[in-house]
């Protein structure tokens, strides 16, 4: 009778813990959540823009977008900041940054994209 | 409707606690799993694995057992250490504990069996990498929003103690650290140290550890009484500071090694980048019986003002190695040298085109039969898995013509990914994951060594904006039973999910499919601009797959 009671109290103090580890994995959560909203935030300030270099000249890029439009970017900042990739013709990027009132893209960042426009995350 | 009787609670309780110890009774001893893909080999193969059975895991016990939730992304493989005495947490004694490193610098140890939370600790604040535009990386979207334990810990069971390096954001500024945890309750056994290093560029400037720039992607390894570590880039980015290096400490004191390796050592480059990182997607640093390093280096600048010799490249291999992008390379265990290299031959075209030779691991093969009996296998974005002979590597073109100096080479998918190992029937095998599929390649060695394509899976995952490739691991008992298991990608669910699979790795009546016995959801990947390169880890009849802020368990009910 003895070891039953043990066992007993053994699962009560399992069950405890468990709700500890409940409480402390939600508290978590909820510091992931707060974390990626962030992101999501900073990443939303900014434009991105996803396409293929077609010319590079210095820090100006004209970029085909995925629907075949040609879009001005001015890589000048991203360079400045080492926040880009080398830029070769032909190479598919991701740009970050916002339009000016010609429709030049001013890129803060730059990176790499898939080679394929059918793995492109939406533009914004 | 007729009630069964139930017997009372306490009793089933005591027959579930007999029924654990007869269990382990009868079961060899508990393997643990201390460092990436299980050996410094990174075969990712367990080959005593007694419980997980292809017949068990197809069957209606196996299954989802318990979910942690964690503190943020895991990008790190979790360890196993079997009867560790926990000295410090909730309920000290002796557990089977799964270690599990965050991106958010925390280091869980969990109970293998039921998921409870041990101890937990974190370890500082991790860069904020997509939330603070003052992180000179900031908006380097291949990871999650803050970047701190990256690489996988490695663990020296004789001494208790885990090795790891940590990432943390101090005052604005991005600091890496090694350190040396007490496995029973997580704290310093000696100071964590600072990662500096410095070496000298060709013309003889003295170049610094930059870790504002730099990524400590690759899993850690420990060889040579040494533990060592491997840097890339952030996004390819950073211009003269993101350039791939090879560090290494003496295990105890963490004392840093007299010498350390620079993948790029040149002191200028056209369009100021260097690179040549280490990351491989996460695939751990090997080392052979002898001590010998392995890694594959990523993309450099391509130089495409230099027609001289004939290729657009800034690559300078044997026997200077002064820039050795996109290349298996052998080190030297003090680091002080590299010792042989291959580099495909059309590595210029491979910068050129952003096609890393690096985005895959080095798998070095256990000992195969003569005449060639130490092997190394890489495969990279481009799909080309090569068989190259240890002893000899290949150099860059040195075969007829101009052409690759190799022992084999297969076709397996884009891969960012890295290779498994096993062996049945008498015959090694590897197992390759690149594109979407799983496929298994026998290693023939005899009249002349070759690679036969055996069985192909079924498609592991579904449409995924992340790149091509994923993780395997083997599971086996000795050389019967073996399963391979498999992370997938993140599908386009929302949020996306990552799927565990297991497939029969025999195969059967003259078929060359690989019969899948299992697949079920294993986690959630929101953070999509950084691949999921998750590793499942087979031990003691659980399969433990990290995710985002969580470790999903699988077993047998």
């Amino acid at each position: 009778m003895k070891r039953i009671r043990f066992v007993i109290v053994a699962g009560m103090v399992a069950a405890a813990w468990s709700t500890c580890a409940l409480a402390a994995a939600a508290w978590g959560q909820q510091a992931q959540t707060a974390s990626q909203t962030a992101a999501r935030d900073a990443a939303t300030s900014l434009h991105q823009l996803y396409g293929t270099i077609s010319r590079v000249e210095g820090s100006q890029l004209t970029i085909e977008a995925r629907d075949q439009h040609m879009v001005q970017v001015d890589a000048t900042a991203a360079i400045k900041s080492y926040r880009t990739i080398i830029l070769t013709v032909g190479r598919s990027i991701n740009v970050l940054g916002s339009y000016d009132e010609k429709g030049v893209l001013h890129a803060q960042a730059i990176q790499r994209a898939k080679s394929s426009s059918a793995g492109w995350p939406p533009d914004h | 409707m007729p009630r069964h009787r139930q017997p009372p609670r306490s009793i089933t309780l005591l027959m579930a606690a007999a029924s654990m110890v007869f269990m382990s009774a009868c079961h060899g001893k508990p393997q643990a799993v201390t460092t990436y893909h299980y050996d410094n080999l990174r075969t990712g193969w367990n080959s005593h694995e007694e419980r997980l059975t292809p017949e068990k895991v197809a069957g209606p016990h196996f299954g989802w057992i318990q979910t942690v939730a964690l503190d943020d992304q895991v990008d790190a493989q979790p360890l196993v250490v079997p009867d560790e005495l926990m000295t410090a947490g909730v309920s000290p004694g002796r557990y089977d504990v799964v270690y599990v490193a965050t991106e958010g610098d925390s280091i869980y140890a969990i109970e293998a069996a039921t998921g409870g939370v041990l101890l937990s600790k974190n370890f500082g604040p991790p860069v904020p990498i997509l939330t603070d535009p003052t992180v000179p990386a900031y908006n380097c979207g291949n990871n999650g929003p803050n970047v701190g334990i990256n690489g996988t810990p490695v663990i020296d069971l004789p001494s208790n103690t885990m090795y790891v390096i940590i990432y943390t954001y101090e005052g604005g500024v991005p600091i890496y650290r090694i350190h040396a945890l007490n496995l029973s309750d997580l704290t310093d056994k000696v100071p964590p140290v600072m990662v500096k290093a410095s070496h000298t560029l060709t013309g003889g400037a003295t170049f610094n550890f930059n870790a504002s720039w730099l990524r400590q992607r690759p899993g850690l390894v420990e060889a040579n009484g040494n533990i060592y570590a491997g840097f890339g880039s952030f996004c390819d980015w950073g211009g003269f500071n993101a350039r791939g290096w090879l560090l290494g400490w003496q295990t105890g004191s963490l004392t840093p090694l007299p010498a350390n390796h620079l993948n790029d050592r040149l002191a200028t480059s056209p369009a100021n980048f260097y690179l040549s990182s280490i990351w491989m997607s996460g695939y751990g640093v090997a080392a052979d019986s002898a001590g010998h390093l392995y890694f594959v280096t990523g993309n450099s600048d391509s130089d495409l003002t230099n027609s001289t010799p004939a290729y657009y490249s800034t690559y300078d291999g044997s026997p200077n190695y002064n820039n050795i992008q996109d290349s298996v390379v052998r080190m030297r265990p003090d680091l002080s040298k590299v010792h042989d290299l291959f580099t495909p031959w059309d590595m210029p075209y491979l910068d050129q085109v952003d096609q890393d030779y690096g985005s895959g691991g080095a798998l070095l093969l256990p000992d195969q039969p003569e005449p060639l009996p130490h092997l190394v296998t890489a495969a990279g974005k481009d799909g080309r898995m090569y068989l190259l002979n240890r002893d000899h590597m290949g150099g860059f073109a040195t075969g007829p013509e101009g052409s690759d100096n190799v022992v084999a080479e297969a076709n397996i998918g884009a891969c960012w990914c890295g290779p498994s190992y096993f062996e049945s029937e008498g015959k090694g095998r590897i197992v390759s994951s690149g594109g979407d599929k799983v496929m298994v390649w026998e290693v023939r060695t005899s009249p002349d060594v070759s690679l036969v394509h055996e069985g192909t899976s079924p498609k592991v995952g579904g449409a995924s904006v992340q790149d091509s490739g994923f993780f395997t691991s083997v599971s086996s008992n000795g050389h019967k039973d073996a399963i391979i298991w498999a992370v997938s990608r993140a599908d386009s669910n929302s949020p996306p999910k990552l799927w565990l699979y297991a497939f029969k790795a025999k195969l059967s009546g003259g078929s060359n499919k690989l019969t899948q016995l299992f697949a079920q959801p294993a986690g959630t990947w929101p953070n999509t601009g950084g691949n999921a390169n998750v590793v499942p880890v087979v031990a003691n009849g659980k399969v433990y797959v990290a995710s985002n802020a969580q470790l999903t368990i699988f077993g047998l009910h």
